[in-house]
């Protein structure tokens, strides 16, 4: 009899083999349908993420040279692949539709032995670790096409002969860029992008600062009060002098707060800091490199309106001072231009300045985000710290 | 179609799943250190070819014996569950064509089952070398009348060893249908964690 080397069934599957009762025994059979079967793949997934599959709410992003990764509604991981040299039988359950076997020819077959069948053999399985979404590509990709003058001028004449090129919508956005729907949201944020016609977009520096300017300069034609703006009053200004509705709607809230509505108008206040932080940069853009201290405190004093904050303490991870002799200079180093990878950063950080004080550091590192590592880990692995004495400040240098 | 000057850039692959979480189908999987090697003869008709026997001996104790080698083992949860997918390949023919007229494929993962018990037979094996013959006509005992499969392992002092290899994973390997394997510059770790070489 030929029944111990083949089964003419195969309809046990993984139940049987879950199930399997002490002192009961199971055959273990390769699968009629057995095979590589290299569309079948494996995930280990914690627990808690489940509900996030079964509510579609889990995408694989990334561009086919990039690392593979994973991202739920609001975390990011990285994929990795975990080979194993053990042989890891894959058993599917017996009902598996595709793979289901005609239970009438069992039965025909008088099979009556209890068994289960292996579909595959896996060569390990991928795994995921929690990392920083990766959100540098965000900024340069915005930046092919930041939105002007021309853009507002040719608002109205919206056509399909329209160049797309280097414009993106957010469907666009979340294929190219690896992180989750969230953090996604929350790096357009923090680059002050806007969306306008279904495109997100960069505002121009150039164009922000006309924008403002003609602002803070209506505040004063107008009598308009600084910390209760009127939006409809402004934007319609605004919109007669030539900026889109969408656009103006935008520079307030870059550089103002929305004051809680009681009722239904809504009334903005002009952020003090953003404000006087907006006219720095301006100012040192002008200069290209360095400036000295003095000329540089007059010029930014002279912008910024009157009764808001021009103090140094305020442009913390703007700007880098330097002694040159007996004059103090200052120049232009932000902290939002720099990656976000760790390594990459410090190692910028170090060409800028082999030596740095923690309190000159600090607002270069504060927003790294590694899943996992603290801040002090970041800098232990990345710097050598050296203090002197015990009241002196601690110094960083490269490791 | 000279506009090939940009790449075809691929959409986001969605993990789908169209049971519940609750009636996810369970997988299950066996095993063991080695690898399970089939009479020549016989490796092209593998399917529905028996390999071996599993057996509950007692609550907790699993026996699995192939060819002349007994295994033991027990039933582990898993660590954590791991999702059965399938790779599928769909034409692209959502309305958000606007994103991407150069691509007609969609790639989509479905998750077709959930695994969270296996049987590992991590034991040596034991040697059956007097096993009992069934009571079989022996009149037509051919030459290639052994067991049809042998557990071929890896023995390195004297103890059997489970290699692990971990490696980053590209997209573009996860998109092609040959055997995920990643990268080369993976790490290689024996089974207490130690370098293997």
């Amino acid at each position: 009899m030929e029944m111990e080397k083949h089964l003419n069934c195969s309809r046990g599957g993984a139940e049987s083999v879950l199930g399997l009762k002490p002192s009961s025994s199971l055959s273990i059979a390769y699968h009629p349908e057995y095979g590589p079967h290299n569309d079948i793949v494996l995930l280990e997934l914690d627990e808690k993420l489940l509900p996030d599959v079964f509510n579609q709410r889990v995408f694989i992003r990334g561009q086919p040279d990039d690392d593979a990764v994973l991202c739920t509604q609001s975390k990011t991981y990285a994929v990795k692949f975990v080979g194993t040299s053990n042989s890891v039988c894959l058993v599917p359950p017996s009902n598996q539709s595709g793979m289901r076997r005609k239970l009438q020819d069992h039965e025909e077959n008088g099979c009556d032995l209890e068994s289960a069948s292996v579909i595959k053999l896996a060569p390990g399985s991928m795994e995921i670790v929690e990392i920083a979404p990766r959100l540098d590509k965000l900024k340069s990709l915005l930046s092919q096409a930041p939105y002007g003058i021309e853009d507002a001028s040719e608002m109205e004449v919206e056509g399909l002969g329209r160049d797309e090129k280097g414009l993106y919508k957010w469907g666009d956005l979340v294929n190219e860029i690896q992180a989750s729907d969230e953090e996604l949201k929350s790096g357009l944020q923090s680059l002050s992008a806007f969306e306008i016609d279904g495109y997100w977009r960069l505002l121009d520096e150039t164009y922000m600062d006309m924008i403002l300017k003609m602002l803070l300069h209506n505040c004063v034609l107008l009598d308009w009060t600084l910390n209760a703006l009127d939006e409809d009053e402004v934007l319609g200004v605004l919109e007669s002098d030539g900026f889109p509705r969408k656009v103006a709607h935008h520079c307030l809230s870059v550089y103002g707060d929305k004051l809680q509505e009681g009722g239904c108008k809504p009334f903005w206040k002009l952020n003090d800091k953003r404000v006087s932080v907006h006219f720095a940069r301006s100012v040192l853009r002008e200069a290209e490199g360095n400036m000295k201290m003095e000329r540089f405190l007059d010029e930014w004093r002279r912008k910024v309106p009157i009764g808001m904050e021009t103090s140094l303490e305020i442009l913390e991870g703007e700007i880098l001072t330097e002694k040159i002799g007996i004059e103090i200079w200052i120049r232009a180093f932000r902290a939002s231009s720099l990656p976000s990878a760790a390594a990459d950063r410090f190692s910028i950080l170090f060409k800028e300045r082999p030596r740095w004080d923690w309190k000159d550091l600090q607002p270069y590192i504060r927003d790294l985000n590694i899943p996992g590592v603290s801040l002090e880990g970041l800098l232990l692995k990345y710097t050598r710290r050296v203090q002197s004495s015990s009241h002196e400040e601690p110094v960083f240098t490269a490791r | 179609m000279g506009m090939m000057a940009e790449e075809a850039k691929i959409m986001q692959i969605q993990l789908k799943c169209s049971c519940g979480e609750g009636s996810c189908p369970e997988w299950a999987i066996i095993e063991l250190q080695g690898v399970v090697e089939v009479q020549p003869d016989f490796q092209e008709q593998l399917k529905n070819l028996k390999i071996g026997q599993i057996c509950r001996s007692s609550e907790d104790t699993y026996t699995f014996t192939i060819g002349y080698h007994e295994l033991t083992g027990s039933k582990v949860p898993m660590k954590k569950p791991l999702l059965v997918l399938k790779k599928i390949k769909n034409l692209n023919i959502e309305d958000n064509a606007d994103t991407n007229p150069s691509n007609p494929f969609k790639m989509e993962l479905e998750v077709i089952g959930i695994i969270r018990h296996k049987i590992l037979f991590k034991t040596r094996p034991k040697a059956l070398i007097n096993r009992p013959q069934p009571v079989v006509k022996e009149r037509k005992q051919s030459s290639k009348s052994g067991p049809l499969h042998y557990l071929v392992q890896d023995y390195r002092d004297g103890a059997s060893m489970l290699i692990v290899v971990t490696s980053m994973l590209k997209l573009h390997n996860l998109l092609l249908d040959d055997v995920i394997a990643g990268h080369e510059e993976g790490s290689l770790s024996g089974k207490d964690g130690s370098r293997v070489w």
